[in-house]
């Protein structure tokens, strides 16, 4: 295949040479969108497997992850806007009340190498501040994070405050974070709840579906 | 059997030289002097400025000299004070206590075995029971009560701890509110906030969101508490690889420097504080499920060894295990940690109990540790070689023929040796006689018999319906 060698370069994570290797596939006359799908997207595919089969560790699946956009920069003025359109446009935070960051830009992560767009509202952010962005990004996800029991009744509040501004049925809610679990999702009348950040990207893309 | 002694001295493993403790330290120290703490409380960098720290927005940093003099000025070890004469614990030197752990949201039940939220009904049962238990010394929360819907949770859930034990406390809330709600209800019980300093109930356990970036919840918990001079523990929490470096040495000097900030503003709001050290909870990001793992083994022992290296007091961790159910995982976790933590001299062992990295508490594997505890207390209580225990004489007298059964020597000392409540060392026959229950099994079966004959004496009429008018007061003030 005319794309091994950028489908390894992709899973090492070396940016630079994935960088090169797209160049070269374009100087050789591959049209971007190929390299795009059949280059880029593929060795993403196979990183999303190895991540599953815990073949690859966590940070490694983001290096691959950066190395692809790399990747992607090499062809921004080849490619439309079109084709690489986010599939998804997720806003994502932790809830008022709570600092903890760690999990919620781990999702981030994976979520942008998974093809969709991302916009991190930060820790600590209120229900009018996540519906604002909501709305002011035009997003369909809404993913919030608690890491305290504290704090989780933040996320009832976002979605009441989602409601009242008639937001509600435009966006697919998704919660996470280690006191959250699946019954509390259904209490909330979330769209999903995800254990940890690889079934948070598991979750948003059926969701998108 | 005779009543083992707390925190025998002994036996001190380690893995660090002091050469290293001190290169440690000094890497702590050039990351406060070039990189600083992000301090998101305004007055904490107005007093750390007036001590000569460089504010430069929210960043501060400090010299060396000011570590040095925070480090000459808070004590070695501090005393904490059960209810009335007993469980007195004397935090310092090579003793070690243990405890629960606090505030899980999940709880596994250990009569139907199903995993669940907490009530306070659960939480006043689990109390009881860690009152019972003969070697856990200090006491916190247990789980958390979902079933009280009032803005004072953590109140009413320290009520009913004050009311169900009469150890010690590690308390902790995420609020100030809260924090300044218990020591005001531990005040009372004291007799005002002098007898209370003078006889701290409790260590306040304040857990610190990122090692270099402070909040200002955290530094106004910090500030408060030691503006009562009361012993604390600040525990900037790193996440290997994620909130902080992947080596352990690394990990270790970033959790160190944000642990030494703290040391030094709370020795700055009132000089003497007692500050317990930790380390920071220095954990394990598993790299493919992303938990923080509570039992690996990259965890222990090295902050208890920089905390006796700086001659203080030290806030450690064991018998925590990430297993879902009491059972093979949940023991060999258990074992290996409270094991390490206690050779390596670490003061205070907290979160005794825990499951599932922290998210959930069970009764049975309370139990199963305080077996676990029983048998290290043991192990670490120190040789005599003695006349006595030599028994030179009557060896020559009984050997080479006799046996020892019936001598003298023997009935004195048969109540040395440790004898095990859940753990079974009978015949099988026996063993099966009485059920074959597992070691889970039996656990469960102890709790039921604790918690059916503990009794504790109730808290004063008086004091019970002062605490309840603190509270009402703290909840007005929502």
């Amino acid at each position: 295949m005319a794309f091994d060698k950028l489908i390894e370069l992709v899973q090492v994570g070396d940016g630079q040479q994935v960088a090169a290797e797209v160049q070269k596939q374009l100087d050789a006359g591959n049209s971007a969108p190929t390299i795009l799908n059949d280059g880029l997207i593929a060795a993403m595919d196979i990183v999303g497997e190895k991540m599953e089969s815990e073949e690859m560790f966590i940070p490694e699946v983001l290096r691959s992850a950066k190395a692809m956009e790399q990747g992607l920069a090499v062809m921004k003025d080849e490619l439309a806007l079109d084709d690489v359109q986010a599939s998804g446009k997720v806003v994502i935070g932790t809830v008022k009340g709570d600092l903890h960051d760690i999990g919620k830009n781990l999702v981030s992560m994976l979520l942008s190498s998974a093809g969709f767009e991302v916009i991190d509202a930060g820790i600590n952010v209120a229900p009018d501040a996540f519906v604002a962005k909501v709305e002011e990004t035009g997003a369909n996800f809404l993913a919030m994070s608690a890491l305290l029991t504290t704090t989780m009744p933040m996320m009832k509040q976002t979605i009441a405050e989602l409601e009242q501004r008639g937001l509600r049925d435009r966006v697919k809610v998704i919660i996470g974070g280690a006191p959250v679990n699946q019954g509390y999702a259904d209490e909330l009348g979330a769209d999903g709840y995800a254990s940890d950040a690889g079934a948070a990207i598991k979750l948003a893309k059926s969701l998108r579906a | 059997m005779k009543e083992l002694l707390q925190g025998q001295a002994g036996v001190r493993f380690g893995k660090l030289t002091d050469e290293q403790c001190a290169k440690i330290h000094e890497a702590s120290c050039r990351l406060l002097e070039r990189v600083g703490v992000e301090a998101g409380h305004q007055r904490a960098r107005e007093i750390l400025a007036q001590a000569g720290a460089k504010v430069t927005g929210e960043r501060v940093r400090l010299s060396r000299d000011l570590i040095d003099w925070a480090l000459a000025k808070s004590p070695s070890g501090f005393t904490l004070y059960g209810r009335g004469e007993e469980h007195s614990m004397p935090v310092e030197g090579t003793n070690v206590f243990y405890g629960n752990g606090s505030e899980t949201p999940i709880m596994i039940d250990h009569r139907s075995g199903a995993r669940r939220q907490g009530t306070l009904a659960d939480v006043t049962e689990g109390i009881k029971l860690i009152d019972a238990l003969p070697h856990i010394d200090f006491v916190m929360s247990f789980a958390l009560p979902w079933d009280l819907d009032t803005g004072v949770v953590y109140l009413e859930q320290f009520k009913a701890m004050m009311a169900n034990t009469t150890k010690p406390f590690a308390y902790v809330a995420p609020r100030l509110s809260d924090v300044e709600g218990m020591v005001a209800m531990m005040e009372a019980e004291a007799g005002g906030e002098e007898a209370h300093r003078a006889r701290p109930r409790g260590l306040s356990y304040i857990n610190v969101t990122h090692p270099l970036r402070h909040s200002q919840e955290d530094l106004e918990k910090l500030m408060f508490v030691a503006g009562k001079g009361i012993p604390l523990v600040y525990n900037p929490a790193v996440l290997r690889g994620a909130s902080g470096p992947m080596t352990i040495p690394a990990a270790l000097a970033v959790a160190n420097a944000g642990e030494l900030f703290g040391l030094v503003l709370a020795q700055l709001i009132n000089e003497g504080t007692p500050v317990s050290l930790s380390g920071g909870t220095q954990d394990k990001l598993d790299m493919h499920s992303t938990i923080d793992v509570y039992s690996a083994p990259e965890n222990r022992v090295a902050f208890a060894e920089m905390a006796n290296w700086y001659d203080k007091a030290h806030w450690g961790l064991g018998g925590a295990s990430d297993s879902k159910v009491v059972d093979e995982q949940a023991a060999a976790e258990a074992a290996l940690s409270l094991t390490l933590e206690s050779l390596a001299g670490s003061n205070l062992i907290h979160d005794v109990g825990y499951m599932e990295s922290g998210l959930s508490n069970s009764l049975a594997q309370l139990v199963v540790c305080d077996e676990i505890i029983g048998w290290i207390k043991r192990f670490m209580q120190p040789l005599e070689v003695s006349d006595e225990t030599l028994a030179l004489d009557m060896i020559e007298r009984v050997a080479p023929e006799g046996d020892y059964l019936l001598e003298d020597h023997t009935m004195n000392h048969l109540n040395d040796d440790w004898y095990p409540r859940v753990f079974d060392h009978r015949t099988f026959d026996k063993w099966t006689a009485a059920g074959g229950k597992t070691l889970s099994e039996r656990a469960a079966v102890r709790v039921d018999e604790l918690i059916r004959k503990h009794e504790i004496e109730p808290l004063a009429d008086a004091l019970s319906e002062r605490l309840d008018e603190i509270i009402q007061e703290f909840k007005a003030s929502e």
